[in-house]
């Protein structure tokens, strides 16, 4: 289901309503766990290590393993208390230019569409960043955690996407030789990138393993319901719909043949 | 731009619940239990939005050909149902609603294909047409669909309300809608001139929470909005192995319940941010406006929170 989460663009002294849609799924096929002899689900019982006891969610609570095999508590009050304030709104701080941002800072994608009486604010600020070239960088409050945001137009409606800050990147694991090119090189390079530029389609591309998993699974099923029932036939709605009324004008038929006579209509209907 | 284009009406609501009578002044048509959608069709494309104007057409991919069944732009209002035992299933419709996984579609897709069920037409060819009597439009609808397995025509009989609800009874179907003949049609409209006859009642609320029970199952803590304050609705159960147990417990956790007042019988309970709706099937109200007998029928994405109001 798509979940909207329902925020606020503000922006100098306007404010946008919108609902923001995660922009990308996961199509992939997942197995599940059974067990071998007969086919069922398996299942997760927690037990705790020291007592051996199973554990429901009622007895659990927080620890933070400080040491090994230490732990200080924490408890859903300790957390209360040091939430962020819970922040409505995406706060604009400033504008940049797109391609001034590494990729490697841009975390989850979501799609903003514009919520009642935000229309023209929303058009207005994706109409501006487009001509200007610019994105916007933001912050909200999301679950508990403050949040760096870019707000990126396109054609059609306007992508916010999770940032990760400037701590959460990683150093180039370990550093390699850049040896010195001569002009002849480079210039071949170029040339082979050259001629193999094409645009971009993202719909030439799909996952072949993935395909072949489906075509697998679906021989499979259809194999396994060959076996379970062929017997149901496909029924459709017209045929009940028909049925139903057919029965109320036979009903109706049989009526005014009886000596019983009743101010009634012919009906037509389809 | 005109509604085709823009594509953001709201259908018109049924705003009266009565018991079974006979007219000469109304039609009547079974409620199928299904997601109410419009259907914008041109030459080209299938185009099928939810109440809450969201993009169906990815849930259904089996109706993506259904424009080649109307004889010209048209939107029309209807049902999206899936039959099941010869009958509309309003679990396995819902369940397809709330899936992603392109496979799973697919898979659902040819093992219980979904249909629509046109009711009425608001848009024929180049201009809107709500202003014509339910008459004319139910005519106009017959001339605009050729019907096939996807796509159908909803039937209705004249004047015979009392035995139609009776024969929708016996063969456990939700119920009828019982329509003025002369009324017109209004965007996002409640009206009385569209009634619904029905067997069991159901309700929307709010999910606010829910409690741990033995033997794999949870209660479903209920509210609805009474201006903007949450009102406490009671329990409906629920197992845990259900993919709607999966999404409630993936929304956001709040530390305490969002309600005036609460009963003591849900101290264990865990709350989360008030973001789902679900409906719940059930006998009637009992005097303290609690539920009896209450049944979860599922969640549902075509209405929001705010829209659980109490009545």
């Amino acid at each position: 289901m798509a979940i909207a989460h329902k925020t606020v663009i503000s922006f100098g002294l306007v404010a946008i309503p919108i609902s923001m849609y995660t922009a990308t799924q996961d199509n992939d096929i997942h197995f599940n766990q059974l067990h071998k002899d007969d086919n069922s689900r398996i299942k997760y019982k927690k037990t705790c290590s020291h007592c051996g006891k199973e554990i429901t969610s009622n007895d659990l609570i927080k620890g933070y393993e400080y040491d090994k095999d230490h732990y200080v508590v924490v408890t859903d009050d300790d957390l209360e208390k040091i939430k962020t304030e819970k922040e409505k709104s995406i706060q604009i701080i400033h504008f940049a230019q797109l391609n001034q941002i590494s990729p490697i800072y841009y975390d989850k994608t979501y799609q903003a569409t514009p919520e009642a009486g935000g229309d023209k604010a929303f058009e207005l600020l994706r109409t501006a960043l487009m001509s200007e070239q610019k994105i916007a960088i933001g912050k909200t409050v999301m679950g508990t955690k403050e949040t760096l945001l870019a707000i990126i137009p396109r054609e059609d409606g306007i992508l916010i996407s999770t940032m990760y800050y400037e701590n959460e990147i990683k150093d180039l694991a370990k550093s390699y030789n850049k040896p010195e090119l001569t002009e002849a090189e480079l210039t071949m390079a170029n040339a082979l990138i050259n001629s193999m530029v094409t645009p971009f389609n993202p719909a030439e591309y799909k996952d072949e393993y993935q395909v072949k998993l489906r075509e697998l699974l679906e021989t499979k099923i259809a194999g396994k319901e060959i076996v379970a029932s062929k017997s149901e036939v496909p029924s459709n709605v017209i045929n009940l719909m028909d049925a139903l009324k057919a029965s109320i004008e036979q009903n109706k038929a049989k009526e005014t043949t009886t000596p019983k006579p009743k101010r009634k209509r012919t009906s037509k209907g389809a | 731009m005109d509604i085709f284009g823009s594509k953001n009406i709201k259908p018109m609501l049924i705003g009266e619940m009565q018991e079974a009578f006979d007219s000469p002044d109304y039609i009547y048509e079974l409620k199928l239990d299904g997601l109410r959608c419009l259907a914008y069709l041109d030459k080209g494309s299938t185009d099928l939005r939810n109440k809450r104007n969201i993009k169906m057409q990815v849930k259904v991919p089996e109706l993506s050909e259904i424009h080649k069944r109307v004889k010209c732009r048209c939107i029309l209002d209807g049902e999206l149902i899936v039959i099941k035992d010869g009958k509309p299933d309003f679990f396995e419709i819902q369940r397809r609603s709330l899936m992603t996984n392109t496979f799973k579609i697919q898979l659902a897709s040819s093992k219980l294909p979904a249909s629509f069920t046109a009711f009425d037409i608001l848009y024929y060819d180049d201009h809107e047409v709500k202003d014509l009597p339910l008459m004319q439009r139910k005519k106009l609808l017959e001339k605009v669909i050729k019907e096939n397995e996807r796509i159908a025509i909803s039937r209705y009989i004249e004047e015979r309300g009392v035995d139609f609800y009776k024969l929708a009874k016996q063969n456990q179907l939700e119920g009828i809608v019982a329509k003025k003949k002369d009324s017109k049609y209004y965007f996002d409209k409640r009206t009385k001139d569209w009634i619904k006859i029905k067997n069991l009642q159901d309700d929307d609320f709010v999910v606010c929470g829910y409690i741990f029970k033995d033997n794999s199952t949870i209660s479903i803590v209920l509210g609805q909005y009474s201006s903007k304050q949450l009102v406490y609705k009671g329990h409906v159960t629920l197992g845990i192995s259900t993919a709607d147990f999966q999404l409630i417990n993936s929304i956001t956790r709040i530390s305490t319940h969002p309600f005036n007042d609460l009963p003591s019988a849900n101290d264990n309970a865990v709350w989360i941010e008030p973001s789902l709706v679900c409906t719940v099937k059930y006998m009637m109200k009992t005097t303290n406006d609690s539920l009896r007998q209450p049944v979860f029928k599922g969640l549902r994405d075509d209405k929001t929170p705010k829209d659980c109001i109490v009545e």
